[in-house]
């Protein structure tokens, strides 16, 4: 079985010749009657011409480029291969067979090869399974976050191994995210530390309880009364005097109703401040020690009658006579009976947490994990931490689980396991009120309410976290905050870990301009404008811009465009002293137009190389290209890398190298020819691939998932459709959303 | 040697972290010393990537890392110098020749990673190794038993996030990890000190028992027990591929559940926990030492037996001034390609500083003793090497292999073990049965080397 992508995988670069496509040869095409273009079936009708023109080399052992086609023998078999569409696209541009290599297809054969690929994307479509798939870093990052409301900076899952990358690049492919024992620990430890931070506030809202009041100690209802002594300070006790609450009949609607006081205490000599208790005039047994010099909630035991008007009186007593210390009362709390509010905060905390609504006997069960902890002796507050943990360690948080209902069939994902794709995609992140909302409502299932959802998600700033995560992986801009991007520090003495991200911060801004600008994808590729701070603008020799923030300016005159000009993608694709074109063309052939060449084979011949070499990359490039072997692959990627050889190892532009001028011309294998970078830009740009390329990225990041031969018909809908309407980067974003593949699952048998 | 009984309450007092674990020579009783008849035997694997220089004849222009000579008699390359001391106690092994690295294509650095321990191919589309098998790690470590505290321990110190990321020819995940538990599981590697000082000396749980640790240490047990059932409902909704996925989940559970009930039923006896501040920030070179150093701590307290260490990641582009230092710019894997780069000295540099490492470890391994008063290099089995051979070609011939330590005298050490085109995974099968083992053949190996 064929499974490798080709060593013939030159870009195509077919700009003019795109409408060729679309209308295949006409001579010996479907005009000529003896050409066959119905029912076609590989065995009878593919196989037969591949194997005259092709198998000479693609087959046997050792098949050049590793792409070997004899192995597949039936419709079956041939139909789960993912690369035919390359296949296609290099017969259809003449690229195969090479000349003198195989028998040319003829044009019935050529049109009944173009048929056939089609033909396996006809019908419904398959619109594909995602195994099941565990939140990866990041996206537990944010969803903590979220849920628990902690502050933006924390980091609560730093200490979990970073999660492995696909080979389409991105870190959410669900293949790869397995769980181990290593892993589940730090997650439990992980989800530990983020609850205790969670509730260290004394106001923690995952706390909140329908029926509490809260009543601050500066509210116009509380009095300061000073009877007893004279009043520093409306909320602050430090000498006698006590501050009143009056709590209300329907504030009590129930017995068994709890203060809580949330206090913060200092002192001069360690000797913490005590607060003391009157419900109607009469002092309540327990006195509180208040040491913490934080706000934090103390629970004051007292069963309150129902319904009475009650008055509660906080007083400061001073435990010493020497020293100095002072009472700060932020606000009382009245709250329902611990039990009430411990299966009411639990239940929508697991709603939340689970991204859908729970069931009773769900909830029955995390609020036995809290009592249970209470009857071994831990107080409320350490009970529901375990119960909270309970559900963040839970699979139903850690998956997103899309269920086998109606197994063996297609089905279309209910309204909460689609919000949940949708968020994920756009947020990193778990569904919010809203989205849950739709999606209990079933409304989420309209294909007008979705787009409508995809664009006010777009629209808010979570989606900066889509354009972070998914162009700093497909555009690699976040590999220039690690080791992999070390140049010469001569060369850029300056390169801190300021300028390393606005290196990054640059690409990420460009992407997310474009998404949230309603711009067409190809201004990624020739954006005259870019998003440079001081650092920055030195090195592209930008003038008037100054200051560390990353601003929009002009590119006019600076002989960049676009991101491929773009100092992440240069410095990142570069030797540490000098420029590398095999790097940045396997770059761009791997990433804008997904049409990678193999690595170089085993059991390389060097002895070329062995005699050393002086001169311009472009003339040591030279060597290597004399070697057949070796210029299969590097006719494809040297031309594309060379055309950016104006910009040096750091991505700063220059017109000679080595004292003699810059030569960027190329020709690529097609034979168009390009004087330097901004022409190959104009090429690419218009070439269908580019298209096909992004989609299959969004594709993939949206599924989780690397492309099986259903999904590169199902990219390849999408795509052709963008093509032919045209269109914003949103809406081929839009696109992806509403396809079935997107909005519907094949369960398992 | 006499051994003198420290009072436990003084050793208490000198030092700030005590852990129940295994005892210290010196606190062990005379009489359970003399019981405790035998060391176990150790399995270490260390990892060096992009191959070596090693064209043509040895000691020629581009051959610094073969070494002349015959059997008993022959003279370290100038690679292996850093060796020198240790040169009784090592062998190198030569003219291995990597069959996996066969009909790969391009992928020769994905590969060299699985063949290393595992001599296999990687699967350029998945995560798992292309034929059933695992790595000998997990072979060994079934064979010695498990160390009180790990099974085995697996350790980088080249974080994979700085590996290049995943493409075509398959994640980047191949690059950081030579050691399979299955066909489908990657064994778990640590890629900090502050992480592998985590697995070795605590789990987050407290070991003085108080109320407080109690009810900590009860409550998680009954979040575990919630999560289990939780895991159980989920599966009846689930299809038969995520079912598997969960039972993932499930063993994972049930794993940190004994770890935390394990931690209860430590008996009385300490071993030192070393400082844990040590292992806070680090840079690439002090990582390296300090996984080196960590390494040892857990042999000398037998916590655990077996132990790969990747001093770096395959494919690594790390820049050499993070590794040899100096004014190097160059990267290594820029570097490893020396001719077509006109890199061949730094690539030899590069080379010797890896052995430098492996020299260091040996050093400390031969220094120190185990709780029965055994040399550590003597009861265990050191594999250095690196999946290519040639680093410049990619070249599939002349395995880079350095082995040391005698196993308590199962393998003579000393010499240069000519193999004369065996296949690579030939060697391990070899090694496994030097650990016991019964494996005719390893991987895409065709028998068992005898050495």
């Amino acid at each position: 079985m064929v499974l490798l992508g080709g060593c013939h995988g030159t870009a195509s670069f077919q700009g003019q010749h795109a409408e060729n496509e679309k209308t295949p040869a006409p001579v010996g095409g479907p005009s000529d009657l003896s050409c066959v273009t119905d029912g076609l079936d590989y065995a009878a009708h593919i196989r037969p011409v591949l194997e005259r023109s092709c198998f000479g080399c693609h087959a046997g052992e050792t098949p050049s480029g590793r792409v070997s086609l004899d192995g597949m023998i039936t419709e079956a078999e041939a139909r789960q291969w993912t690369e035919w569409d390359g296949l296609l696209g290099r017969v259809q541009r003449g690229e195969m067979p090479p000349a003198g290599s195989g028998q040319p297809l003829t044009a019935c054969e050529q049109e009944q090869l173009s048929r056939w690929v089609l033909d396996g994307c006809n019908g419904g479509g398959d619109p594909g399974r995602t195994a099941l798939q565990r939140l990866n870093k990041e996206q537990l990052h944010h969803s903590l976050i979220e849920l628990l409301h902690l502050p933006p900076t924390a980091t609560p899952v730093a200490d979990l191994p970073e999660d492995p990358t696909s080979r389409d690049g991105f870190n959410n492919n669900a293949d790869l995210m397995v769980m181990n024992p290593e892993v589940f620990r730090a997650l439990l430890l992980a989800t530990e530390g983020a609850v205790a931070q969670a509730l260290s506030r004394s106001d923690a809202p995952v706390l909140s309880c329908a029926g509490a009041v809260r009543r601050a100690a500066t509210a116009p209802t509380t009095t300061w009364d000073t009877t007893a002594g004279s009043a520093p300070g409306r909320e602050t006790l430090s000498a006698s005097g006590w501050l009143v609450f009056w709590v209300e009949p329907a504030e009590l609607a129930q017995a068994g109703a709890e203060l809580w006081i949330h206090a913060s205490g200092e002192s001069s000599d360690g000797i913490a401040p005590i607060l003391q208790l009157n419900v109607n005039d009469v002092p309540v047994a327990a006195e509180v020690v208040i040491a913490s010099p934080t706000t934090k909630a103390y629970r004051i035991a007292h069963p309150f009658p129902a319904g009475v008007r009650t008055k509660v009186g906080v007083y400061f007593k001073n435990p010493s006579s020497s020293g100095d210390r002072r009472l700060k009362i932020q606000a009382i709390e009245i709250r329902p009976a611990e039990s009430l509010c411990t299966e009411e905060l639990l239940q929508r905390f697991a709603e939340r947490a689970f991204r859908r609504s729970v069931s009773e006997a769900e909830v029955a069960r995390l609020v036995g994990v809290v009592s249970g902890a209470q009857q071994r002796g831990s107080d409320w507050l350490s009970a529901v931490s375990f119960g909270l943990q309970a559900a963040l360690v839970s699979p139903e948080f850690l998956y997103r689980v899309i269920s086998n209902e109606g197994a063996g069939a297609v089905r279309t994902l209910d309204g909460h396991e689609l919000a949940t794709r949708l968020s994920f995609l756009l947020w990193n992140s778990a569904p919010d009120a809203e989205l849950q909302g739709l999606a209990a409502s079933g409304a989420l299932l309209e294909e007008q309410t979705l787009a409508a959802q995809v664009r006010r998600m777009l629209a808010d700033e979570r989606a900066a976290r889509f354009s972070e995560s998914f162009a700093g992986q497909w555009l690699s801009s976040r590999r220039t905050l690690t080791a992999l991007v070390a140049p010469d520090p001569t060369l850029l003495p300056d390169l801190d870990d300021a300028f390393r991200a606005a290196l990054k911060g640059e690409t990420d801004a460009l992407f997310h301009d474009v998404l949230t600008s309603d711009a067409p994808i190809t201004r990624l590729l020739d954006a005259d404008y870019t998003f440079a701070n001081d650092q920055l603008a030195k090195l592209y020799g930008l003038s008037g811009v100054s200051g560390a923030a990353l601003q929009k300016v002009s590119l006019a005159g600076a002989h960049r465009r676009g991101v491929l000009t773009h100092a992440s993608v240069l410095m990142g694709n570069s030797a540490a002293e000098r420029s590398s074109p095999i790097k940045r063309g396997f770059w761009i052939l791997d990433r804008i137009t997904c049409t990678p060449p193999a690595s170089p084979p085993v059991n390389i011949d060097t002895s070329a190389f062995e005699q050393g070499h002086e001169g311009t990359v472009r003339e040591r490039l030279a060597v290597h290209r004399q070697d057949a072997s070796c210029n299969g692959c590097h006719a494809s990627m040297d031309p594309v890398g060379l055309a950016f050889e104006h910009f040096d190892a750091v991505g700063r532009y220059r017109t000679t190298d080595l004292g003699a001028p810059v030569d960027a011309t190329g020709v690529l294998p097609d034979g168009r020819a390009f004087a330097d970078h901004d022409e190959l830009v104009d090429l690419l740009k218009v070439d269908p691939q580019f298209t096909r390329c992004v989609t299959q990225k969004l594709y993939s990041w949206a599924l989780g998932r690397s492309p099986d031969a259903a999904d590169t018909c199902n990219i390849r809908k999408i795509a052709d459709r963008h093509l032919q309407t045209g269109g914003s980067l949103a809406d081929l974003v839009t696109s992806v959303v509403l396809s079935d593949a997107f909005r519907q699952t094949r369960t398992e048998p | 040697m006499k051994l003198q009984p420290l009072p436990r309450r003084t050793f208490l007092r000198g030092l700030g972290t005590l852990l129940a674990l295994p005892a210290l020579e010196a606190m062990v009783p005379a009489r359970a010393f003399a019981q405790a008849s035998s060391s176990p035997s150790r399995f270490v694997a260390v990892w060096f990537s992009n191959g070596v220089v090693q064209k043509g004849d040895p000691d020629t222009v581009r051959n610094h890392w073969g070494c002349k000579g015959t059997e008993h008699d022959w003279a370290l390359s100038r690679t292996l110098q850093p060796l020198a001391p240790l040169k009784s106690q090592i062998s190198v092994v030569d003219g291995l020749y990597n069959s996996s690295l066969d009909n790969i294509g391009g992928a020769a650095h994905w590969t060299a990673t699985t063949s290393f321990l595992a001599g296999q191919k990687h699967n350029p589309s998945g995560l798992n190794l292309l034929k059933p098998g695992r790595s000998i790690d997990e072979e060994i470590a079934d064979l010695v038993g498990s160390g009180k505290k790990l099974r085995s321990l697996h350790m980088g110190a080249q974080t994979a996030a700085s590996a290049p990321a995943g493409d075509h020819r398959g994640t980047g995940v191949y690059l950081s990890n030579v050691s399979w538990k299955s066909q489908n599981e990657l064994s778990f590697r640590h890629e900090s000190s502050r992480n592998v000082f985590t697995a070795l000396f605590g789990n987050g749980v407290p070991h003085e028992v108080n109320d407080a640790t109690r009810l900590q240490r009860e409550g998680r047990l009954s979040i575990l027990d919630l999560v289990r059932d939780d895991a159980t409902r989920l599966k009846a909704r689930l299809g038969a591929s995520d079912r598997q996925r969960l039972d993932q989940f499930m063993t994972s559970v049930r794993e940190v559940e004994q770890g935390i009930e394990a931690e209860t039923e430590m008996g009385a006896s300490t071993c030192v926990v070393p400082e844990q501040s040590l292992y806070e920030s680090e840079s690439y070179q002090q990582r390296v030492r300090n996984m080196t150093d960590l390494m040892i701590r857990a042999f000398e307290c037998d916590l655990t037996r077996v132990c790969t260490f990747m001093i770096d990641n395959e494919h690594n582009y790390l820049s050499l001034s993070q590794s040899v230092g100096g004014s190097h710019t160059g990267k290594h894997h820029d570097v490893s390609h020396y001719d077509m780069n006109n890199a061949l000295a730094a690539a030899t540099e590069i080379n010797k500083w890896q052995v430098t490492q492996l020299a260091a470890l040996l050093t400390k391994m031969r220094d120190l003793k185990d709780l029965e008063g055994k040399s550590l290099l003597d009861t265990s089995f050191v594999l250095y090497g690196s999946g290519l051979g040639d680093g410049d070609g990619h070249l599939a011939s002349r395995t880079p292999v350095v082995i040391a330590g005698s196993l308590h005298g199962k393998v003579q050490q000393g010499r240069l073990i000519k193999t004369n085109g065996a296949p690579y995974a030939n060697l391990l099968a070899g090694i496994t049965a030097k650990f016991g083992g019964t494996a005719s053949k390893w991987g895409d190996g065709t028998g068992s080397l005898t050495f």
